[in-house]
């Protein structure tokens, strides 16, 4: 081996540094997407549940992603009343926008992550809502 | 005059042989005789009125009578006579056209049998005629008296006329004639026993067929014809024994009585029409009551009665001269109506064969008359015979057929007569008929029955009467139904049957305004559902199954009992709209519940398969204020 | 003294392996120029690259100074390396490549000390008159002289030239040569000159003749002729023939006693156990110093390269402004009413989507030509960066460049360039298009694909064996980019999860496109966009980790030793 070529590099540092990348990318990947999704830790709305029958879900906070379909009514002290279409669900779901959250811009076809709760007669408020 | 004998003596014929048989001569003793019961062979000889049967009946009319039967009167201004208290016209009698069609219609045997039967009388006239009057030709024309009168078509008169002069013979003693009358009546039976002998042998030109069964067939066959010949000879050998054996038991008869009783006989066969024997008769009588007193000794009654004929007195000679003048009489109106035929006047030829027929029967000429032209007159006679028969029943369809028909054959015939009392009946019957109609149409059951029945009298079978008045009743019972059983159906609530047959309910109302009233509120009403229904179906037939239930469903809050309209709804919420109705319904068990927010997720779900959805829409806005109350449905943002 | 003892090398290490020097056995005192002469293939070049350890020897061994070299080796500043051709950056005066060998090779010397040692440096190697001329305006055997003097920078006792004459006309050739034995005589150097000139020997204190890779003569130049029994010197390739090398080896080694002999009587006078003094090398935060500020000075001095830079900076963020003029199509919105009529919500429907498909489009557009555009520019960056420079920086790194430092210079001095790239097609974009969004964050991400594309490329310069091979590389690079990216047409489901991680155009542009986050385009991108787009945070770590590797790469192909000059 000639002394000045000792430290040739070898093709298996290039690979290795190649699967690292991807591993970091990866692992990258498992946590900023995990973390993207805001109310994690809030179990996700049961649709056919609430369509079936709401009481059961009486008082309980969840959270909803979707795309807003219609404003169905709208009171300058109450809010906005919104139907929602879930994403993994075809019945629109009405939900109830406090006034104090009217800031937010909503359009139709927008995707929002909501966190609901089941009010008296089954009926959805929105705590909080980031767009999605 | 002689048309004034002939109708009464066909008359007096025709009442005779149709009806009761009576005794007409009484002798002025006063004592009703019985006729000699002369066996008559009545093959083939409508009933001789000999058979004595005192009694008749008595009528009421003022008809002289003679031996207490009543006479016909004759009327000769309108060739009528009345008798049995009717009006008959004179060769309209319904017996006398019985007889006249039996004449028209013997067979050729008979007319076969006549001529044998007419050869004999010929010869027996012939040698009784004026000229030839000898004791020998008595004889011989005595003798063949019997022979004559073996033939049925004598009906015995020959034998009576035989009997008779017998009679007078023996009341003059004459032994040898009456020998010699025995000797002939022994020769005759020895003839007809020798007949007899030989008609019981079959013919040797028979030939027995050969197969078995038809030969005894025809065994039978023969032994029948056999009997048949026999039979008259048998007869006539028993009759001849008769009187061979009533000859000898004879007892002395009066001379008087012996000339009375043959001037008897002699009227008798005067008035039977049977003018030839009147001839023979009379001849024999004058031959042996030859004192020139011939006159005829009858009762008081009889004298009125022969005046009223004629003025001559009554005496064989005039009797004789009347029998002659009759039989050429008859012969004229034969050669007449012969000539006629020619002519195809078959009316007239018929009418006129129809006279000679009154009046000499039993004379050759008419009994020899050729069967082709009995056969013309008897179709023609026939079918004018119907005619009156269906003017009398009043089937003017058939009399106006039979009229065309005796104008083809007759060209005498005419129709006018018949075709107006067809027409006029037709036309009167129509009226009456229209006259119903109406009737029925306005409902006035009185007088339809009433013109009804009119029509019907004047022509039965009028064959729109039949259609009429089945149309009619037909009509008002259709109505009738009609209405009761839309009573019916208003009870059951049925008003979708109504509305099918809304037209025949209509028409049965328009004299109800009650229920007319009804019937309209109830069509409105259908029509209402109807239009629902179809309009659904045509939005469903576009494919668009929501917007068929939502308008079906409109229209079931309105009617919840239509059963078409349930029908539908259903069909609709089970089939195409089932997923929008299930969420509408959904929808509404959790608004019941008062769980509003998962009923709007379902009425948003409806609206969402079907935007256009009222009852989505109107359910979104009722939750929508009930969440947010006091809010206003949003704007776009 | 350098002692070569039975240095055998071959080529490859099979059985088979050719032999390019068989057991060369050696000895060349200090304070002697020595030409090693012999036809071409004979092995010269491979003993004067064995004697700088460039080559393994396979057998044998090589000593200076009585130390085997294998196990006790000469640090770089004591070996200098001259090549054929001259390796000095063209941009620089001789004087500045004089002080940049200096700078690089020798720790310590600060302001006048390396000036006066750059002037005695250039003074020795006769360049005074010419210190100011730029080296691509030097002649050829000023170039020589240049090397000379850049090699001389660190002291070397040792200096090894290749054909350092080749090629110059003989004036110029005697007058290497002199300076040559001076440099020999004056430093006490030990001085091997590889040669084909066979005019000027005399100028040599030594001759070693090589011939089919053995030594067939060691001695004065005034016994060659009469050793090969040829009248001149040029007469001695003819005669070398008519042996074979084997013989002349044979012969050689017969006659070594008596030169020896004569060797030693001479060589003792001069041997001195001073111990070379060893110039120290600086250390590597002052080559990277040096690197730095001597690229910037190259960069200015290159006009046409500033022309092109500057030409790529401006042009490329207008040819993204064109493409939006009179600023992005607003994006429609849609009636959130509740209605019945379906008809105009179809219509409605549709009309949104064209006019959010347009704007989306425009929005996802620009901004994905904005990340291809500046991934070109960091392509266009760093591409020839090392790969156009390679010799040199193997001459340097031979001298004792550390490739880290080196790497880390380069490093520097392309980042630079990537912010004020990245800043203003932000800038210039978001004025003149009046782009939506969050401004720093887009321009993190475009100048993270920048950066990213900057490094990967720099790897792939450092790892290429030519410049062109390096730009062929990069271009690919960059042009798969854009179809990969998943901005233009989505990828096939498996092949998306593969290469969606390499593939930085699609980070930088999801990054990107998430700072609209807070605007209506982002609502409609659903609409436009094909792919899926990644959480902000996670395209800033996966474009970090590209240049992380890429920097990494660049770094690999800095040690590998590329002597294929």
């Amino acid at each position: 081996m000639a002394r000045r070529a000792r430290s040739a590099p070898k093709t298996g540092w290039l690979l290795a540094g190649l699967f690292l990348l991807l591993l970091l990318i990866g692992a990258g990947g498992y946590f900023f997407g995990s973390s993207g999704t805001p109310y994690r830790a809030t179990p996700e709305f049961p649709v056919e549940e609430y369509l079936a029958t709401s009481t059961t879900l009486r008082g309980n906070t969840y959270r909803l992603t979707g795309s807003v379909l219609n404003s169905i009514a709208w009171s300058s002290d109450q809010g906005r009343l919104i139907s929602v279409q879930p994403q993994n669900s075809d019945s629109p779901i009405p939900i109830v926008v406090p006034a104090h959250l009217g800031e937010t811009n909503i359009q139709k076809g927008q995707k929002f992550h909501f966190l609901v709760e089941v009010r008296d007669g089954g009926v959805l408020y929105a705590a909080e809502l980031t767009k999605s | 005059m002689k048309a004034r004998i002939l109708a009464l003596l066909l008359l007096v014929a025709h009442a005779a042989s149709g009806q009761n048989n009576f005794n007409f001569i009484a002798p002025s003793s006063g004592e009703a005789k019985p006729e000699e019961s002369m066996p008559s062979a009545e093959a083939g000889e409508e009933a001789a009125p000999t058979s004595g049967q005192a009694g008749s009946t008595g009528k009421k009319t003022s008809n002289p009578t003679i031996g207490g039967i009543e006479i016909p009167v004759f009327d000769p201004a309108n060739d009528s006579v009345t008798w049995n208290g009717q009006l008959w016209q004179v060769d309209n009698n319904r017996v006398f056209r019985a007889r006249f069609e039996k004449y028209l219609n013997a067979p050729a045997t008979e007319i076969e049998a006549q001529a044998a039967y007419d050869k004999v009388v010929s010869r027996i006239m012939n040698l009784l005629a004026a000229g030839n009057i000898s004791n020998r030709n008595l004889d011989e024309a005595f003798r063949l008296l019997p022979q004559a009168a073996s033939h049925s078509e004598d009906a015995n008169l020959c034998d009576a006329i035989a009997n008779q002069v017998l009679g007078a013979w023996q009341s003059k003693r004459q032994v040898a004639r009456l020998d010699a009358a025995n000797q002939s009546l022994e020769d005759d039976r020895k003839r007809h026993e020798w007949n007899t002998r030989l008609s019981a042998q079959n013919s040797a030109l028979d030939n027995a067929p050969k197969d078995t069964v038809a030969a005894a067939e025809w065994a039978k066959q023969r032994e029948l014809e056999r009997t048949a010949r026999m039979q008259p000879h048998a007869q006539r050998l028993t009759e001849v024994n008769a009187l061979l054996t009533a000859n000898r038991a004879k007892s002395e008869l009066s001379a008087l009585q012996a000339r009375i009783e043959f001037q008897t006989l002699l009227v008798q066969l005067f008035f039977q029409r049977r003018f030839r024997h009147v001839l023979i008769g009379s001849r024999f009588y004058r031959s042996i009551f030859d004192d020139g007193d011939n006159q005829i000794r009858l009762g008081e009654e009889s004298k009125s009665l022969f005046s009223k004929i004629s003025e001559i007195p009554p005496t064989v000679t005039s009797l004789d001269a009347l029998a002659s003048e009759a039989i050429r009489d008859v012969r004229e109106g034969v050669e007449a109506v012969e000539f006629l035929l020619q002519k195809d006047e078959l009316q007239s030829a018929s009418q006129r064969l129809g006279e000679s027929f009154a009046v000499g029967e039993h004379l050759p000429e008419i009994q020899q008359f050729p069967r082709a032209d009995r056969q013309r007159i008897l179709e023609f006679t026939r079918r004018a015979n119907q005619l009156l028969s269906a003017l009398e029943v009043k089937d003017y369809t058939r009399a106006e057929q039979l009229v065309n028909e005796l104008q083809e054959t007759a060209k005498d015939f005419d129709p006018s007569q018949p075709l107006t009392a067809v027409q006029t009946a037709r036309n009167v019957s129509r009226m009456h008929l229209a006259r119903a109609r109406n009737a029925a149409l306005g409902g006035d059951a009185e007088t339809l029955e009433r013109e009804l029945r009119a029509a019907t009298e004047i022509w039965p079978n009028n064959p729109d009467l039949a259609n009429v008045s089945g149309q009619i009743f037909e009509q008002t019972d259709v109505q009738q139904q009609a209405l009761l059983e839309l009573d019916r159906l208003m009870e059951q609530g049925d008003h979708r049957a109504i509305f099918r047959q809304n037209a025949k309910f209509i028409a049965a109302t328009a004299l109800h305004p009650d229920r007319q009233e009804k019937l309209g509120k109830i069509l409105a009403q259908m029509g209402e559902i109807e239009g629902a229904l179809q309009r659904a179906r045509e939005i469903q037939q576009r494919g668009d199954a929501f917007g068929a239930w939502e308008s079906i469903q409109i229209a079931s809050v309105k009617y919840p009992e239509d059963t078409e309209i349930n029908r539908l709804r259903a069909d609709l919420a089970s089939g195409g709209a089932a997923t929008f109705v299930q969420s509408l319904n959904k929808g509404g068990d959790l608004e019941a519940r008062g769980e509003y927010g998962a009923a709007l997720a379902w009425y948003l779900d409806a609206h969402r398969q079907y935007p256009p959805s009222q009852f989505a829409q109107e359910r979104i806005d009722a939750l929508a204020v009930r969440i947010l109350p006091g809010s206003s449905p949003a704007t776009a943002q | 003294m350098l002692e070569l003892r039975e240095v055998t090398v071959a080529l490859g290490e099979g059985e088979d392996a050719p032999v390019l020097l068989s057991e060369i056995s050696a000895r060349f005192p200090r304070g002697e120029v020595c030409a090693l002469l012999g036809p071409s293939g004979s092995g010269k070049t491979t003993l004067v690259r064995a004697v700088a350890g460039i080559t393994a020897a396979i057998g044998g061994s090589l000593h200076w100074e009585n130390a085997d070299l294998e196990m006790d080796d000469l640090p770089p500043s004591q070996i200098g390396y001259v090549p054929q051709f001259t390796i000095g950056q063209e941009n620089l005066t001789a004087e500045e490549n004089v002080l940049l060998a200096l700078r690089l090779r020798v720790a310590g010397l600060r302001g006048t000390e390396l000036v006066t040692k750059a002037a005695k440096l250039l003074e020795l190697t006769g360049l005074t008159s010419a210190a100011q001329t730029l080296s691509k305006h030097l002649s050829g055997g000023q170039r020589r002289r240049l090397a000379l003097a850049m090699e001389l920078a660190s002291e070397p006792p040792l200096l090894l030239c290749d054909e350092v004459t080749s090629g110059l006309d003989a004036r110029s050739e005697r007058e290497i040569l002199e300076l040559l034995r001076d440099i020999a005589r004056e430093g006490n150097r030990v001085v091997l000159v590889v040669t084909h000139g066979l005019r000027d020997l005399d100028a040599f204190d030594k001759v070693a003749v090589l011939v089919g890779g053995h030594l067939a003569y060691l001695g004065p130049p005034a016994t060659l002729p009469h050793y090969f029994r040829a009248e001149h010197a040029e007469e001695i390739f003819e005669r070398l023939p008519q042996r074979g090398a084997a013989e002349w080896h044979a012969s050689w080694v017969k006659h070594r006693a008596h030169f020896d002999k004569e060797d030693a009587g001479e060589d003792t006078a001069e041997v001195s156990d001073e111990p070379p003094t060893a110039a120290s090398l600086p250390g590597a935060f002052s080559q990277f110093w040096t690197l730095l500020t001597t690229r910037w000075k190259i960069f200015f001095r290159h006009k046409s390269n500033i022309a092109l830079q500057l030409g790529l900076v401006l042009g490329f963020p207008l040819v993204v402004a064109i493409f939006a003029l009179d600023g992005l199509p607003a994006v429609p919105s849609l009636d959130a009413e509740l209605s019945n009529d379906v008809v105009r919500q179809l219509v409605e429907a549709r009309t949104f989507a064209e006019g959010a498909s347009k704007a989306g489009s425009a929005v996802s557009g620009l901004i994905l030509l904005q990340v291809i555009l500046l991934g070109l520019l960091g392509s266009n960056n760093s591409a020839r960066e090392i790969a156009g420079e390679r010799a040199i920086y193997e001459k340097e790194r031979f001298a004792g460049l550390n490739p880290a430092a080196y790497v880390a210079a380069k490093v520097c001095f392309l980042a630079v360039l990537v912010v004020i790239q990245s800043a203003w097609m932000t800038w210039f974009v978001r004025t003149v298009t009046a782009f939506p969004g969050d401004g720093t964050q887009q321009f993190v991400f475009f100048l993270l694909v920048n950066a990213a594309l900057t490094a990967v490329c720099l790897g792939i310069s450092a790892l290429s064996r030519t410049a062109d091979q390096a730009s062929l590389a990069s271009i690919y690079l960059v042009g798969f980019q854009l179809p990969l990216s998943g901005a233009v047409l989505a990828l096939p489901a498996g092949l998306d999860g593969a290469l969606r991680p390499l593939i930085a155009a699609y980070w930088s542009w999801s990054g990107a496109l998430q700072s609209l986050r807070e605007t209506r385009y982002y609502d409609v991108l659903e609409l436009v966009v094909p792919t899926t787009l990644s959480a902000a945070s996670l395209c800033a770590w996966v474009l970090l980790l590209h240049i992380v590797f890429g920097i990494f790469l660049a770094w690999l192909g800095c040690l590998r030793a590329a002597w294929d000059r």
